[in-house]
């Protein structure tokens, strides 16, 4: 079960012994919206599919995964990153939750630091002379980044 | 019922667009950028969260986005000081870049516990620095420590004590100028995965203390050489560990004064690189399923006595279903290979050559004959690969086709790879006779070296095609690769 938190409705069902097909208990989601979950769902089950088809080999699973995960960060507006993140947190989907935060983190690795606020939508809120006197302090790390 | 559902969809989705347009255009109504924020809805957890996943150098500049960014870096519980990465520049130390780091997480009220710490440090490195670094942190937590330490001149390393009890560390990574000095009652409770290459030991019997005290370890991987312990009369390496699945054991010593013994009844994977000039002793590894052998040729012995060795060391191993080895190991092991005492592998479904594998190195002849003692393979493969040392045999390409056809290649081999075709004399004529003998043969492949020219590609292609083969279904592929 990727989605942990909602286990917990699974586990419940079947102490009551429900046996009529399909279940019909609705499962409240009320932090998620239908958006991210329908794309978490979509991965949720390729990545299920892909793993069954290559039962044995590993790597095989790996990288036909890579390939999908490449095809849906195309598609996907940073914005709705913050969703995703957000929404595979509440669902307790680890392997969700760890693609779209090392997405987040590769859009920015290795940028300036203006373009980095440029993409969260940040402003420095610093005292003056505070943005200086770090930028002294960790002077090595600013150095040597991509050209924006 | 269904019918209703199908009439909302279209409208649920318009109400849902409404919405997000609606939300956004609020954000920026409410932004002072322009740009909309798109981050700050996360908590601290999740921002560490990323945070976790970039080089140590972006991670801290991020302490300058804005004031609730400053100490999120501190938040992640891994620190990956790798010198070579923190920065190019020469002007700013190593030393220096660590110090300021560590402080800095240090005067966080309630500092998030350290789970992983990693440091490689190449250049002007100074032990004692470390030595500092380790001991004004807090270690009580910590699952995983990796440390290169690379140094020529001053004292090596000395863990902090605190390492030896640690109940939480999970995996060890030690190389070069660390001394591993454990005390005798020291142990580890959790520890699974250890690495020690090129470490120097306090005593003779430091190593053996430090195994005894690691009663769940999975893996093992030893490096070591001659000025390991070259002060001591005689050094056994001893690994009695009943829990081990994974040894790799690289032997550089080329000493007879040294030796080692294992006994590991839970092994399943045997990777050996180095010599066998001591009277080592290779024993109880029923459960092996993998091994991979690399064997230094001879130089203080006859070539008969070192292949008795090799063959005695292979004995254990006779019911692996997996191996691979290098082409000095091939030529001594077919030293006199058709007595009495050499092994058979009954189980052995997949064997792989690798080193040089044509002109001086041509290893068909010994391989050949290794095929005779496994009756059941059905992979096998070829892969050119750059090892030092040189060929034991003179150069002598025995190209005559022998009259017996061992059993598993007419009946049981199912797939060839071939990696690292250069379209020599040689190499084309060991394909060939595949191609003849192998009667279930379904796959024949040809990594060709992507240096050839293109000419050279096709005319290959050409010929390997025309070649007879025994078995109907049998496919030729061919790809391009690199390899050293």
């Amino acid at each position: 079960m990727k989605f942990c938190a909602v286990k917990q409705y699974f586990d419940d069902e079947n102490n009551n012994n429900i046996t009529s097909g399909a279940s019909t208990t609705m499962i409240p989601l009320p932090n998620v919206e239908s958006h991210p979950l329908a794309i978490l769902i979509t991965y949720c089950k390729k990545h299920l599919k892909i793993k069954a088809n290559n039962a044995d080999n590993k790597k095989e699973t790996e990288k036909e995964m890579e390939q999908y995960e490449q095809e849906l960060l195309k598609k996907v507006m940073p914005q709705e990153l913050t969703e995703l993140i957000l929404a595979a947190n509440y669902l307790n989907f680890k392997e969700a939750l760890d693609f779209f935060c090392r997405a987040v983190a590769s859009a920015i690795q290795n940028k300036s630091i203006e373009f980095v606020r440029k993409f969260f939508g940040l402003e420095s809120d610093f005292e003056l002379g505070e943005e200086e006197k770090l930028r002294e302090e960790f002077a090595w790390s600013f150095e040597g980044v991509d050209e924006d | 019922m269904e019918q209703r559902q199908r009439i909302e969809r279209p409208e649920r989705a318009k109400r849902r667009d409404q919405k997000q347009r609606k939300r956004l255009s609020t954000a920026r109504r409410n932004a002072f950028t322009t740009n909309t924020d798109i981050i700050s809805d996360l908590p601290d957890s999740l921002l560490s969260h990323i945070l976790s996943f970039l080089p140590t150098r972006n991670s801290v500049a991020t302490s300058i986005l804005s004031s609730r960014w400053r100490p999120l870096w501190t938040l992640v519980p891994a620190l990956h000081l790798v010198q070579r990465k923190l920065t190019h520049n020469p002007n700013y130390s190593f030393a220096d870049i660590v110090s300021g780091i560590l402080t800095v997480r240090d005067s966080i009220s309630d500092p998030m516990p350290l789970h992983k710490l990693i440091i490689y440090w190449y250049q002007n490195c100074l032990p004692s620095n470390v030595n500092t670094w380790l001991r004004a942190t807090n270690l009580r937590d910590l699952q995983e420590l990796d440390l290169h330490i690379f140094n020529n001149v001053h004292q090596p390393l000395e863990l902090p004590r605190s390492i030896y009890f640690s109940t939480t560390l999970v995996v060890l990574i030690l190389m070069a100028s660390i001394l591993l000095n454990p005390p005798p009652a020291c142990v580890l409770p959790c520890l699974r995965i250890l690495e020690l290459t090129r470490v120097k030991f306090a005593n003779r019997d430091s190593l053996s203390t430090f195994l005894t005290a690691c009663p769940a370890l999975l893996s093992l991987s030893l490096t070591l050489c001659g000025s390991n312990f070259e002060h001591w009369d005689e050094f056994n390496v001893v690994v009695l560990v009943p829990t081990l699945k994974t040894l790799r054991l690289h032997w550089h010593v080329q000493s007879s004064s040294y030796k080692f013994q294992i006994n590991t009844p839970a092994l399943e994977y045997f990777n050996f690189e180095g010599f066998l000039n001591g009277n080592n002793v290779v024993e109880n590894l029923p459960s092996v399923v993998e091994c991979v052998l690399q064997f230094e040729q001879c130089v203080l012995m006859d070539v008969e006595v070192y292949a008795k060795r090799v063959r005695d060391f292979m004995g254990p191993l006779c019911n692996v279903i997996s191996m691979e080895f290098s082409t000095i190991t091939a030529q001594i092991l077919c030293h006199d290979f058709n007595r009495e005492d050499s092994p058979t592998f009954y189980n052995l479904s997949s064997l792989k050559l690798f080193g040089g594998i044509s002109s001086e190195w041509y290893a068909w002849r010994e391989v050949r004959l290794l095929l005779f003692r496994a009756p059941k393979l059905q992979i096998l493969t070829f892969e050119w690969k750059h090892l030092f040392g040189l060929s034991i045999y003179k150069p002598n390409p025995c190209l005559e086709e022998p009259l017996d056809v061992p059993e598993c290649l007419s009946s049981h081999l199912t797939t060839c790879h071939y990696k690292g075709f250069e379209g020599k004399e040689e190499e084309m004529e060991l394909v060939r006779q595949i191609l003849e003998a192998a009667k279930v043969l379904k796959s024949m492949k040809i990594s060709v070296t992507s240096c050839l020219g293109l000419k050279s590609k096709l005319l290959i292609r050409e010929k390997l095609g025309k070649f007879q083969r025994s078995s109907q279904n049998c496919k030729i592929a061919f790809e391009e690769g690199r390899f050293t």
